[in-house]
């Protein structure tokens, strides 16, 4: 490479450069990018409301391709097309095509369209790419690492979704006692899981490393107080506590865990989770929730209003990568979900680093919410697909800073 | 938001502030003595402290919050432990300054073998990092509550690190020093340095869509002009444009710009319209070099030409700034690189040889700076 150096010396002469040289990694412009998604979207148009929380999230991406800004309120505003590109043809559920705006605000895209295939199974996804069939995708958590093997070009954000168990049903038509008494079992079935749980193991074994232990409710890239909150394997004192603890507790049948019958992580989960409250003695069933991917109440944790379970699964993704903001944000959940009722302590709006800590010691004492893990965002990519950059929270796919090189051939791995 | 973050970017204040030299002889000789007797004795924390001011007030910071939870009558045990990018030997200036701070607020600081055979308080600091910047933790355990969970003091430290990353190299020695940083993007930037007239150094940003000036007042850049640059809705995501090696004309994609750049209100700027499509742009000017962008100079090393080249990756990426030699028709790498916190957007010839300017895109802070990197020769 450096020996090209001479033949630039050598163009530009004796004079010695007086105009910068340009970089052969300067994007170029044209091409169509291919993306495939699990989901599908049934309108673009921002007042419509997406039956799933999958489809919700695909939309708001859309959605900010082809519009510029937002309201104050975080709605998407102006015209349709005022954004990066504008909708060539959508056909609800199945599939889109998106132009590049000639005339958008900060430049024009460098890819000339986008071509968004919907609805496709992830199985299907990752063989298109493989087959270089598409350009970008997005791949489970728990199959980066066997794509990764397989040659498939990753790309993972910072873990930035929460999975969490969280207490379900409310008991404001309790007498006081009764209330009481069925807080503190609560208190003490939460502890006594919190302890019981092998988050390592969740970790290593059904994640394949993808993603990390979580005791707290930020991530320590967020926060860098994560380290307050450990989340290492249950030691031989923990299991001993997690007994004691249950033992007191009594309770005359095996508490519930629900999980989203359509999410194969969060069923893996509440398996080992099953198996690890055994190993404490504890009598615990996992139970699909056909429902439970359905709205936004699946992420708030408001749980099963039916009152067939106990607990369930949750994913809560950060909205912002601030500390302050993204608990802010669970915060709200928690308040109306597993915490309802309960009075949240008072939240400055400057949250100091400690301000931040107390809050999540202050929920998290309450063993309502149990954290689990911090999955990451991960992304399938072909060789051809230059300056992408995973997203990380509040942050769209950077599909108009994309460009297809269709000379160097990128490695392949985890990025 | 915009402010300046290198004032004496001309001025060597090392020599035009340096006192008189003319102590006596004996004075001289006392003090060589005293350091020599000195420097066996000095202790971590008697290290002068090297953090810069807003490092040291995070860490008088957290020695308040300490000194409130913790008793000075019983020994203090401090250990820092750096779970951040910070280097060992950052870790160890925010140990010494820690340290400082808690002997001022009369702690007795044990040492780790005193800490395990008395009863003292343990101080366990973690150095760490989140998305706001660094931060300091003190977990405070008192021996006589070693079964209750340790109290928490947390304070934030600033988002860089507390020195600048320099490196050193053998033959070309790359040394980049910050002139400008601002939220918004900005191509290149301009300084002239100060007028015979008695005039204050000038310096110029360009952007997108406008050319700022400022004037170096009362110690900092100080807002003197903002020249709009009207542009056509239509243009590409990455305007091109620089200042020429003189500073006495610019280049932006579809602009004019006439006047005496170094005379703000001489400067009038207009669309040409003669607006090249970006799909037509070329990729590259030098088809076929594979390499990152790169500005030739000739060398200060005797008898050489030099390069400076910017690393390959994507924009998403840090990056580094390598210099390399020519030794008959080859170039050849020479020192060691310079890192950026993220991609090398510009590279231009500077106005003095040897020089180069740079902007760079901050991944870490989301800004972006404007660097003038010097290449000396180390023999």
């Amino acid at each position: 490479m450096l020996r090209r150096l001479a033949v630039v010396s050598a163009l530009v002469g004796v004079t010695f450069a007086a105009v910068p040289a340009r970089s052969s990694r300067r994007p170029r412009y044209g091409g169509t990018l291919r993306v495939e998604i699990g989901a599908a979207v049934a309108s673009l148009d921002p007042d419509v409301e997406a039956a799933t929380a999958e489809e919700a999230a695909v939309k708001w991406q859309i959605d900010s391709l082809i519009f510029d800004h937002w309201d104050a309120d975080g709605e998407f505003a102006g015209a349709a097309g005022s954004g990066p590109f504008r909708v060539k043809a959508f056909e609800a559920g199945k599939r889109a095509e998106l132009a590049a705006n000639e005339e958008f605000r900060e430049g024009r895209p460098f890819v000339d369209s986008i071509e968004i295939s919907m609805g496709r199974a992830a199985h299907e996804r990752l063989v298109d790419l493989e087959l270089s069939k598409v350009d970008l995708t997005e791949i489970a958590p728990q199959d980066a690492r066997r794509a990764a093997e397989q040659g498939v070009r990753v790309s993972a954000s910072q873990p930035d979704e929460l999975l969490a168990l969280v207490f379900v049903g409310g008991n404001a038509a309790a007498t006081s006692s009764a209330r009481t008494t069925n807080q503190a079992a609560r208190q003490a079935a939460g502890q006594a899981l919190s302890l019981a749980i092998d988050r390592v193991a969740i970790v290593n074994f059904i994640l394949q490393k993808t993603g990390e232990a979580a005791g707290g409710l930020l991530p320590q890239w967020s926060s860098g107080t994560a380290f307050l909150f450990p989340a290492a394997p249950p030691s031989a004192p923990d299991l001993a506590h997690a007994k004691e603890q249950w033992k007191q507790i009594a309770p005359s049948g095996a508490l519930v865990l629900g999980y989203d019958s359509a999410d194969p992580l969060e069923q893996s989960v509440a398996e080992r989770i099953v198996v690890n409250a055994k190993e404490a003695g504890m009598a615990l069933r996992a139970q699909a929730m056909p429902g439970a991917s359905a709205g936004a109440d699946k992420s708030r944790g408001a749980g099963s209003q039916a009152g067939h379970v106990d607990m369930q699964l949750v994913r809560w993704r950060m909205t912002s990568p601030l500390p302050s903001v993204a608990l802010k944000d669970f915060l709200a959940r928690i308040y109306s979900g597993p915490l309802a009722g309960v009075e949240a302590g008072a939240f400055p709006e400057a949250a100091s680093p400690e301000d931040i800590y107390k809050q999540q010691r202050a929920v998290l004492s309450t063993y309502r919410v149990v954290p689990l893990v911090w999955l990451p965002q991960v992304y399938g990519l072909s060789a051809r697909v230059r300056d992408w950059k995973a997203p990380g929270p509040g942050e769209n796919w950077p599909l108009a800073d994309v460009w297809l090189d269709t000379e160097t051939p990128t490695p392949t791995g985890v990025q | 938001m915009l402010r300046w973050r290198f004032a004496n970017l001309f001025h060597d204040s090392r020599t035009l502030m340096r006192p008189s030299r003319g102590l006596p002889l004996r004075f001289h000789v006392t003090l060589v003595a005293l350091f020599f007797i000195a420097v066996p004795f000095r202790t971590l924390g008697q290290i002068s402290n090297p953090l810069p001011q807003p490092w040291n007030d995070a860490v008088r910071k957290l020695a308040d919050k300490i000194a409130a939870d913790v008793s000075p009558l019983k020994p203090l045990s401090l250990e820092v432990k750096n779970i951040s990018p910070l280097s060992a030997a950052e870790t160890l200036n925010v140990h010494g300054a820690l340290a400082d701070e808690l002997r001022n607020r009369s702690f007795l600081l044990a040492s780790p073998s005193i800490a395990a055979a008395e009863s003292v308080t343990t101080a366990q600091v973690t150095v760490s990092q989140g998305a706001d910047g660094y931060v300091l933790v003190a977990e405070i355990k008192s021996d006589s509550e070693t079964k209750n969970e340790p109290q928490i003091a947390i304070v934030s430290a600033p988002k860089l690190a507390p020195s600048a990353n320099q490196t050193s190299g053998e033959i070309l020695l790359l040394q980049k020093r910050l002139i400008w940083q601002q939220p918004e993007k900005f191509l290149d930037f301009f300084v002239w340095p100060l007028g015979g007239s008695g005039s204050a150094s000038l310096l110029a940003v360009l952007e997108p869509r406008r050319l700022a000036y400022y004037e170096f007042q009362d110690g900092g850049w100080r807002s003197s002009r903002s020249i709009p640059i009207p542009r056509p809705t239509y243009q590409p995501r990455n305007p091109d444009g620089f200042f020429e090696k003189d500073g006495t004309r610019l280049y932006l994609d579809g602009t004019a710009c006439t006047g005496e750049l170094a005379q703000p209100e001489t400067v009038k700027c207009k669309g040409t319209g003669a607006y090249e499509n970006p799909r037509t742009l070329p990729s590259t000017a030098l088809e076929g070099v594979n390499v990152g962008q790169a500005v030739v100079f000739e060398s200060p090393c005797e008898g050489h030409g030099a390069a400076l080249e910017t690393g390959t990756g994507d924009w998403t990426e840090t990056d580094t700034i390598q210099g390399s030699q020519s030794t008959n028709d080859n170039f050849s790498e020479s020192g060691a690189p310079i890192g950026t916190d993220g991609p090398v957007l510009t590279l231009v010839p500077g106005s003095v040889s040897g020089t180069a300017r740079i902007v760079v895109h901050n991944l870490k802070t989301g800004e972006y700076e404007g660097y003038v990197v010097t290449a000396t020769c180390s023999r």
